[in-house]
């Protein structure tokens, strides 16, 4: 039996839900297949979205009518805004999640979509044209043709779930893994290898000794992710912290032969940034201990996720290893943690429509480009999805972030032209225009856009268009609300020494001046609504320093807009080190500004490409 | 589309004993063959018969062939040491344009090709324009910092310095539950502390090494026959003198630019600093002013003989303390001067106290430039962006670190923008553009 659609979304997790809904937004008919319907927008590892660098994907996927957002303020039972003592561009927005409830929620959403349907099957073969995705075929028999498909299948490509010196092959723990794709992909030329990730133990919510530990209470009014939520109104609760002790680190030191990494058995590399605790005990000797947080993973959940401590060891070190944390002494556990290994495909080659270059119609997104997070995920999703429908509407529309106006485009940036060397995760240090990509402002950096491409719907772009009103007229406002010195001095506000006249957002500019101080020399300016006061304060704050960047984005966007063409020939451009010229064949760069990021590639080569490109053009 | 092979003769076309002419290009070894009929080793000095492509005798020199990238502009490169005669010069050229994909370079063109072949970066070509204006010996060593790249690495130092404070920013950023300990802020604080101070001892220190690059300016005032020219005469008389041929707006006014010990320095000669009725005198009175300002060395010169020499030398104003009161024509009236150092009479004549005179000046010049030497910046652009860099990193607060590291962090990041715009990082079309004019045809 065949069947046909426009789309495919190969895999339900986060990338794949991102996908297969914008996908449906543009209009296209849409096959989501999984392995499994029921662990469709499943968390695999922390139940929580958002954190530093994440929160603001999340908040670029939410608008551009992205699917993450909305679930996450549905399902959120632990709200917290980090950095919230320091500057706007650092606040990243967070929350827990009943992880249930999440599931729900995107499962929810995918339903709203007619266009939408959803196929329980595993993928085995994937049949390309000549260099054109034709469709796949499905361990059951079933043949499904198509234009475009997206593999957005996380840790399962090859997967390998190592638990002490036990492996098993394995997705995700009691899921089978994909086999046999990684093998197709290498014979097309891609280049795959193998990264590894970790979990915790689940811990018995009522095995814990609550009473002795510090509680850590969320936001008192938490801050939604998505901004057509006005309120948050799901039930909040409370987490606890513990620590790692002494005797914890002496137990792992001494068992440190028998987890994977160490006993050799795993040799590809995991995150950095998220090290499994034996990881940490052995990197950081110096640390006496090190945090532990203790999030129960549902409102009526019998689990807790304690974050801080991913492990691979066996399991009765497992065990004893609780038994050295406090609370945690008779604490049980109901699912085992683990590292699992997978394959990943080098990012380098894919387009930043995350479409793979050898191949029309095929594209790749989440973790199987090596990254690691649900927003990672979810962004590439995204992008993956709105390329993938354009290329099945043949519209030659290429829907691509570039580094100035989103975190979706500095990753993928990252993504395609440098490569992985471990998990790639959001950081705000990745961003170079950081004071401009703030989670503040998603929506007036990319909602115009969204709708442009049709993936943004007419209620969330008028909700949009009447902000942007508002804080277009607002502005003007403030800008031209004069005072005198002497009127500031009379209102008490220190005013400058040059004498000269400040207006109100001049104020706005000062970190001691906040809107209270506004209400009190412009007190018509309460009428306005508060969150568009905020906003502007923030771009007050850093109106200096944005003024300094804006001829640095000026020139950004100028070399963005050099592209280079496809079929131009490194070897020919003269002037070029061998090493420049293997690196620049390999990436493939499609603007001048993508080639000045490669590592090795000096900006005299960048001129003489420049004038190559100039010169065989005339 | 394949590059040129562009050549040009390396001197300048004055007569010369022996002249060079260079040839660059993928065409270079096709010319060996062309002109010299014999193969060529490479980096080996051969003497060979010179010849027209239709193999009529031309000369005989030294010819040297580079095969890329091992060569002065890392592309294949030929050097012809001939006799320097126009005709001999003429003919070889000639013979090269008949080439296809052969012609005559453009001013700077093969320093260009240096710097797109890697072979230098933008301070090491700044260096080299420096190094072939090196009119001084003191001139020369400073370019050649430049050029070596001793300049270039100390600022890659200060990168290394700007880059772990960035680090330290972004951590406390991005690992917001991890608290920072006192001591992190501490050492963030005196590792601040200690790159400002080094990026301000290097700005303070341009000043003086720009004296170095432009000369010392010295300036001779005093009243009509205090005997001013004789005095430069007097001067000029044992050191070299520098003919520039560059125009400018002082430079009009100088007299004289002189090699005094391996250090340049330009003797202004000006019109009385007095008030006067006269139009024409008073615009030279002017400018006078002006120079008096942007001076470093003040001679005042009256002549002795008149009785009213105390009046004048009194009226005409004192730079500051690096000025030296000349009394001349001790040959017609003898004054007594204090014992004071810089205060002599002399006489331009018979050359009393000249000696004297002289190495005070010599002292003086080189108290100017002692503190200019051992800098690592000393263009107008480094200058400027170096001051910019200074303000990112005074601007930097501490206490901020806990409330807008994000700021701070900007600040580090503009800094290193900054570094990079003068290494040539950053902005590099229009830089290369500006300074490649100024190249002439063959370098």
């Amino acid at each position: 039996m065949i069947q046909f659609f426009d789309v495919i979304v190969v895999g339900g997790g986060h990338a794949g839900t991102e996908a297969a809904c914008a996908a449906a937004r543009k209009g296209v008919s849409v096959c989501l297949l999984t392995s499994n319907i029921r662990t469709i927008g499943q968390m695999s590892c922390n139940p929580a979205i958002g954190g530093l660098g994440k929160g603001h994907i999340v908040r670029e996927i939410d608008a551009l009518d992205g699917v993450m957002g909305k679930a996450i303020d549905a399902s959120g039972i632990h709200f917290k805004l980090l950095n919230q003592s320091k500057g706007p561009a650092v606040h990243g927005p967070r929350a827990q999640a009943d992880r249930k409830l999440y599931s729900y929620e995107i499962k929810k959403l995918i339903e709203g979509f007619k266009n939408i349907e959803i196929i329980e099957e595993t993928v085995k073969k994937i049949n390309f044209g000549s260099r054109a995705v034709a469709g796949l075929e499905c361990l059951s028999g079933l043949s499904i043709n198509c234009k475009s498909i997206i593999l957005t299948t996380g840790t399962f490509l090859g997967g390998v779930i190592h638990l002490g010196n036990k492996r098993t092959p394995a997705g995700r723990i009691n899921e089978p893994a994909v086999e046999g794709l990684t093998e197709s992909f290498k014979a097309l030329g891609l280049e795959a290898s193998r990264l590894k990730t970790g979990t915790p133990p689940r811990l018995i919510k009522s095995t814990i000794d609550w009473k002795r530990l510090d509680k850590q209470p969320g936001d008192i009014i938490p801050t939604p992710f998505s901004f057509m939520t006005k309120k948050i109104v799901q039930k909040q609760i409370e987490c606890a912290i513990t620590r790692t002790t002494e005797e914890t680190h002496k137990l792992i030191e001494k068992s440190i032969k028998l987890s994977p990494v160490y006993s050799g058995s795993i040799t590809s590399s995991g995150p950095r940034y998220c090290p499994s605790i034996e990881d940490k005990v052995h990197r950081f000797s110096e640390r006496k201990s090190h945090q532990v947080f203790l999030e129960p993973e549902g409102l009526d959940s019998l689990l807790v996720y304690p974050n801080g401590i991913s492990t691979a060891l066996p399991e009765n070190i497992q065990i004893k290893m609780l038994k050295t944390i406090p609370g945690l002494e008779k604490a049980e556990i109901s699912q085992l943690g683990y590292a699992i290994e997978y394959d990943f495909i080098d990012p380098r080659s894919l387009f930043r429509t995350l479409q793979v270059k050898e191949i029309d119609g095929f594209f790749l997104a989440g973790q199987i480009n090596g990254t690691t997070g649900y927003e990672e995920a979810g962004g590439q999703g995204l992008i993956a999805g709105v390329n993938a429908a354009n290329h099945a509407l043949r519209n030659n529309q290429e829907f691509i972030l570039t580094r100035e106006e989103s975190y979706i485009g500095v990753m993928i940036d990252d993504l395609v032209t440098h490569g992985v060397q471990e998990p790639y995760r959001m950081f705000t240090s990745r961003a170079e225009y950081r004071l401009l990509l703030r989670a503040d402002n998603a929506d007036q950096r990319l909602t115009e856009k969204g709708y442009k491409f049709g993936i943004v719907n007419k209620i969330r772009y008028k909700s949009w268009k009447s902000k942007e009103k508002n804080l277009f007229e607002t502005n003007k406002k403030l800008k031209n609300f004069l005072l005198s010195p002497s009127e500031l001095n009379k209102l008490g506000v220190s005013a400058p020494r040059d004498g000269r006249k400040q207006t109100a957002f001049d104020l706005l500019k000062n970190k001691g001046f906040n809107i209270k101080d506004l209400e009190r020399i412009y007190p018509e300016i309460k009428k306005t609504d508060k969150s568009i006061l905020k906003q502007l304060k923030i771009d007050a704050l850093y109106s200096g320093y944005l003024k300094r960047q804006e001829s640095d984005i000026k020139s950004f966007k100028k070399d963005e807009k050099l592209k280079i063409p496809k079929n131009i020939n490194f070897r020919e451009v003269g002037g070029l080190s061998n090493e420049a010229i293997e690196k620049l064949s390999i990436i493939k760069p499609e603007t001048i500004s993508q080639a000045s990021r490669i590592s090795g590639i000096t900006p005299v080569a960048i001129v003489s490409i420049l004038r190559h490109i100039k010169r065989t053009a005339a | 589309m394949k590059k040129d092979t562009i050549y040009a003769s390396i001197t300048k076309n004055q007569k010369t004993a022996i002249s060079i002419i260079r040839v660059s290009g993928p065409k270079s070894s096709a010319i060996a063959k062309k002109l010299l009929k014999k193969k060529l080793d490479t980096k080996v000095a051969h003497l060979r018969k010179i010849y027209s492509i239709n193999n009529e005798f031309i000369d005989q020199g030294v010819v040297i062939s580079f095969s890329k990238p091992n060569s002065p502009t890392g592309e294949d490169v030929l050097e012809f040491h001939v006799h320097g005669s126009f005709a001999v010069i003429a003919k070889i050229e000639e013979e090269l344009s008949k080439i296809t994909g052969v012609r005559e370079a453009e001013p700077g063109e093969f320093t260009k090709r240096s710097f797109y072949n890697n072979k230098l970066d933008l301070i090491q070509v700044e260096g080299l324009e420096d190094l072939l204006d090196a009119a001084t010996d003191l001139q020369r060593k400073q370019a050649n910092l430049s050029f070596m790249g001793s300049v270039s690495s100390k600022l890659e130092l200060w990168r290394k310095d700007l880059i772990e404070l960035g680090s330290f920013i972004e951590t406390s950023i991005d690992f917001s539950d991890e608290i920072l300990p006192d001591e992190s802020i501490k050492l963030f604080n005196s590792q601040l502390e200690g790159l400002k101070h080094k990026i301000k001892q290097a700005s303070d220190l341009a000043k003086y090494s720009k004296k170095v690059r432009e000369g010392v300016k010295v300036i001779i005032t005093g009243p009509p026959n205090a005997g001013k020219s004789s005095l430069i005469n007097c001067i000029l008389d044992e050191n070299l003198s520098i003919v520039t041929d560059e125009p400018g707006t002082t430079r009009d006014i100088i007299s004289s630019t002189v090699d005094i010990d391996g250090i340049l320095v330009n003797f202004y000669d000006t019109a009385g600093l007095h008030d006067t009725k006269n139009h024409v005198e008073a615009e030279g009175v002017r400018r006078a002013r002006e120079l008096l300002k942007i001076s470093d060395i003040q001679i005042r010169v009256v002549d002795g003989s008149e009785a009213s020499w105390l009046e004048n030398l009194n009226r005409i104003p004192k730079l500051n303390n690096l000025t030296i009161d000349l009394i001349n024509k001790s040959d017609l009236v003898e004054i007594k001067t204090k014992k004071n150092r810089n205060c002599y009479n002399v006489s331009t004549k018979t050359n009393h106290n000249i000696k004297e005179f002289k190495l005070s000046l010599k002292k003086n010049i080189k108290r100017v430039v002692n503190k200019g030497f051992e800098t690592i910046i000393f263009r107008e652009r480094h200058i400027k962006i170096t001051n910019m860099i200074l303000e990112c990193l005074n601007r930097i607060e501490p206490k901020d670190i806990y409330t807008t590291p994000e700021l701070i962090a900007e600040d580090i990041r503009h800094s290193l923008t900054l570094i990079g715009k003068i290494t040539g990082t950053v902005d590099v079309e229009d830089i290369l553009d500006n300074l490649f004019k100024r190249f002439c045809i063959g370098k």
